[in-house]
């Protein structure tokens, strides 16, 4: 017989069992550890307290960063806000927005918001970012990063504007604001913020934009932070264009893998910060299309035409790489730019990203026409359908009704993770 | 004397199996030994610290998972799917700790990732305390130390 027995492998050495049936076992730590993988995130900060060994081993960073991967690969997950206002302590209406994570089975689940994100809403001036889209499950929220899972917001050390000075432009003060950005650079497995300082235009249309840089010769004053670290770095400016130092109005943005794209005002340019190399670089649209819409694509960058039949997929950021996708939708609907019809009436149609699945997401408002005594009177219904570019063919996408609302927003795939 | 493409598993106590080479190589372990070692693949593979309810009960679910691997039409993505769960609702305490130790020393990882869901699923809604009776852990905080893990951490409890 040969003998291939492996001390490692000595598992029955380590059972025991109890005599009264009480089924007692000592399992090795690698099995312990496969086990604590498959557990929900809450189930996991509650067992901290288990031990100390159960401690180390659920906060070791080794396996914070396998339980994010293993969450990011299977989830099926949807974190929701939902816009409130509410009553602070001193009287006044302030947002409260309301947060939960939808599982697989639908559950739904409130999450306990931190009174110091109101308090942040409140002194932004009710600004609401238009895409906060998790980034690896922390939540870049106004100046705030908040990790929903653990309920912890992590603190950042001050960030001093470099040239503090007055902008006067057409003859008014402008403020300079300072807003920062989530990444997650996939080579170091960190999370890093970019900051940039700005000045803020309120346009009803556009409440999200804002103008990077200003009138003069000097560079847009940006820094980067790896999380976990104390102290904001430079980063690398060169590659930015001339023209581009001189300011840019930004429209929307959007953080994938380890880039975060900026829409600006530059046609058919994308400006993108790459968080490993911490550098900005240009990337020109693939068309013309001046103004798509950028959504994320089963971990890429897409832009979506405004009448939502064509996709371009940014494969390979690297080699700039794009895959244009046609959308078929159904023969007896009508596309127009911003809406489609079919006999029920008509619906605007907003890309929000893909599914764990892989197929493009869609919120969808009804208007539906009915006639009443003064004629005709319009119902709105939300709804969410998946489109598969594969089959291509639209389904159904379930949520509850309750977040079948306007002031809802929803991001599937939700990762969580236990950092910090 | 397995006749060729079969294998013969001996379990600890001396029961003897004889299975299908491509379902016993589920098993990264076994794997490894028949591709190093021609030998194996002539002779009986000794199972050690498995018994035979234990390595039948591994046979099982390993012959299931190889057709479904040869033939995805007769053993569908749903079928399996469902086979898994009654795999593992059937077990009881003590063959799923026994199966979960075996299928991670015979590196079946599919199993071991089943029954890990499994032991986790009837885990996520215990307390602290029930954790360790069950696992047979000693507390080592002081209640100092514990009631500040819980303070950091509210809304787990």
């Amino acid at each position: 017989m040969i003998n291939y027995q492996n001390p490692k492998h000595n598992f029955l050495d380590e059972m025991k069992r109890t005599s009264r049936g009480n089924y007692v076992v000592q399992i090795p730590e690698e099995i312990v550890l496969e086990i604590l993988k498959e557990l929900p995130a809450k189930s996991l900060l509650r067992f901290k307290c288990v031990s100390k060994g159960w401690r180390n081993m659920i906060e070791d960073p080794e396996f914070v960063d396998a339980y994010r991967v293993r969450s990011r690969k299977h989830s099926t997950n949807i974190l929701v806000r939902k816009n409130c206002f509410g009553m602070n302590q001193e009287g006044k209406n302030r947002p409260m927005d309301k947060f939960f994570l939808v599982d697989s089975n639908r559950k739904s689940v409130p999450i306990a918001v931190p009174e110091l994100i109101y308090e942040e809403m409140f002194l932004s001036n009710f600004v609401r970012p238009y895409v906060m889209r998790p980034v690896e499950g922390l939540v870049c929220l106004n100046n705030l990063i908040w990790n929903p899972t653990t309920g912890k917001i992590i603190d950042l050390p001050p960030r001093n504007i470099t040239n503090s000075r007055d902008i006067i432009a057409r003859g008014y003060k402008l403020e300079l604001e300072i807003e920062i950005f989530l990444g997650f650079d996939a080579s170091s497995k960190k999370y890093k913020v970019l900051s940039i300082c700005h000045t803020r235009v309120q346009e009803k249309s556009h409440p999200e934009v804002f103008i990077v840089g200003w009138q003069d010769e000097e560079l847009p004053d940006t820094k980067i932070l790896t999380l976990g670290t104390n102290s904001w770095r430079n980063t690398t400016n060169c590659s930015l264009s001339e023209e581009l130092q001189r300011g840019f109005r930004v429209y929307g943005f959007c953080s994938i893998k380890s880039v975060i794209y900026f829409q600006i005002n530059f046609v058919a340019n994308i400006l993108a910060f790459d968080f490993s190399q911490e550098k900005f670089q240009l990337i020109s649209f693939p068309d013309e299309d001046t103004m798509p819409r950028m959504i994320e694509v089963r971990d890429c960058l897409g832009l979506m035409n405004r009448e939502c039949t064509k996709i371009w997929i940014l494969e390979d950021f690297k080699d700039r790489k794009w895959n244009v996708v046609n959308i078929l939708w159904p023969s007896s609907w009508i596309v127009n730019p911003l809406y489609f019809s079919n006999e029920d009436g008509s619906m605007f149609v907003k890309p929000v990203g893909s599914v764990q699945s892989g197929e493009i997401l869609f919120k969808c408002t009804k208007r539906k026409k009915s006639l009443g005594l003064r004629g005709n009177s319009y119902s709105y219904e939300l709804s969410y359908f998946c489109y598969d570019m594969e089959q291509r063919s639209t389904g159904t996408f379930h949520i509850l009704d309750a977040y079948k609302e306007d002031t809802v927003d929803i991001y599937p795939k939700h990762v969580e993770t236990l950092y910090p | 004397m397995a006749s060729k493409g079969n294998l013969t598993l001996k379990s600890c106590n001396g029961k003897e199996f004889i299975v299908e080479e491509k379902v016993a190589v589920m098993s990264t372990t076994i794997k490894n030994m028949v591709d190093v070692d021609d030998s194996f693949a002539q002779g009986v593979i000794p199972i050690i610290g498995v018994d035979g309810k234990i390595l039948a009960k591994l046979i099982e679910y390993c012959k299931e998972h190889a057709e479904a691997d040869e033939d995805e039409e007769v053993k569908s993505e749903e079928y399996l799917k469902k086979f898994d769960e009654k795999f593992v609702d059937e077990l009881n305490l003590n063959d799923l700790y026994d199966l979960l130790k075996a299928s991670n020393y015979l590196e079946i990882t599919k199993l071991l990732n089943l029954l890990c869901q499994k032991v986790a699923s009837m885990i996520k809604g215990k307390k602290p305390e029930e954790i360790r009776r069950i696992f047979n852990i000693k507390n080592d905080f002081t209640p100092e130390e514990e009631e500040e893990i819980n303070r950091q951490n509210p809304w787990a409890f």
